[in-house]
């Protein structure tokens, strides 16, 4: 079921990753690295 | 986005808000929103779905809180909502410090249990028009996005077997087979 949804639990290390910025910036999470760090996903639809 | 612009501003010393717009259709479209909310946090864009995949989610609005060790201290996944109050304050007290309670927050079960329940209402409106045949039908696809409603399923085993159910009384172990069989 869609129980297994997320991969990423409490408490594992947030995994890197790399995203253009709307700016036109490739970002690094680890860019941040230090810095307590929210995430927030959205989408404009 | 404004509220998280605003909680962004008033702990920046503490945390850095870093938003993630899961367009498919590419920058242009959140970049569009963000300048009609007058938003300067940084904003990324996944256009391939690459987050969903690495981080396992199939909804948003999604949080995760991240400590200075890197490591997941918060998951809300499909309701997110910052203009909660208790969502404010959890994220006030996670930035300053306070006793933050590391939580995983499943509400993609609750988004479930949701979809299940209109299922449920659009059976209801069937049965009431005298069509149960349909009305099962669509229950069926509704416990079969959420398995454990017992609302539903028993519905339909009230249907189908009403012997075990009007007559004389509820007939429990038959209830107990009928989910060893997986029905």
């Amino acid at each position: 079921m869609d129980r297994q949804i997320g991969y990423v639990k409490v408490g594992d290390t947030a995994p890197d990753f790399c995203l253009p910025s709307v700016t036109g910036k490739d970002i690094h999470l680890s860019d941040y690295s230090g810095d307590k760090v929210a995430l927030f996903f959205w989408a404009s639809w | 986005m404004p509220v998280w612009q605003t909680f962004s501003n008033d702990n920046k010393k503490n945390v850095t808000v870093i938003t993630i717009a899961m367009d498919v259709q590419g920058p242009e479209k959140p970049k569009f929103y963000l300048q009609k909310a007058e938003t300067t946090l940084t904003t990324l864009v996944d256009e391939k779905n690459v987050m969903g995949q690495l981080y396992g989610f199939k909804a948003i609005p999604n949080v995760y809180l991240i400590n200075s060790d890197g490591k997941v201290e918060y998951i809300e996944l499909g309701t997110f909502n910052i203009k909660e109050p208790n969502k404010r304050t959890l994220l006030q007290n996670w930035s300053s410090g306070k006793e933050f309670r590391s939580l995983q927050v499943e509400s993609f079960e609750q988004s479930i249990h949701e979809k299940a329940n209109s299922l449920f209402v659009v059976g209801q409106q069937l049965l009431n028009d005298g069509k149960p045949q349909e009305a099962v039908e669509i229950w069926r696809k509704a416990i079969s996005i959420d398995p454990n409603n017992y609302i539903i399923r028993k519905q339909i085993w009230a249907i189908e077997n009403p012997d075990r159910f009007y007559k004389d009384k509820v007939d429990y172990p038959w209830q107990d087979a009928q989910l060893e069989k997986g029905l």
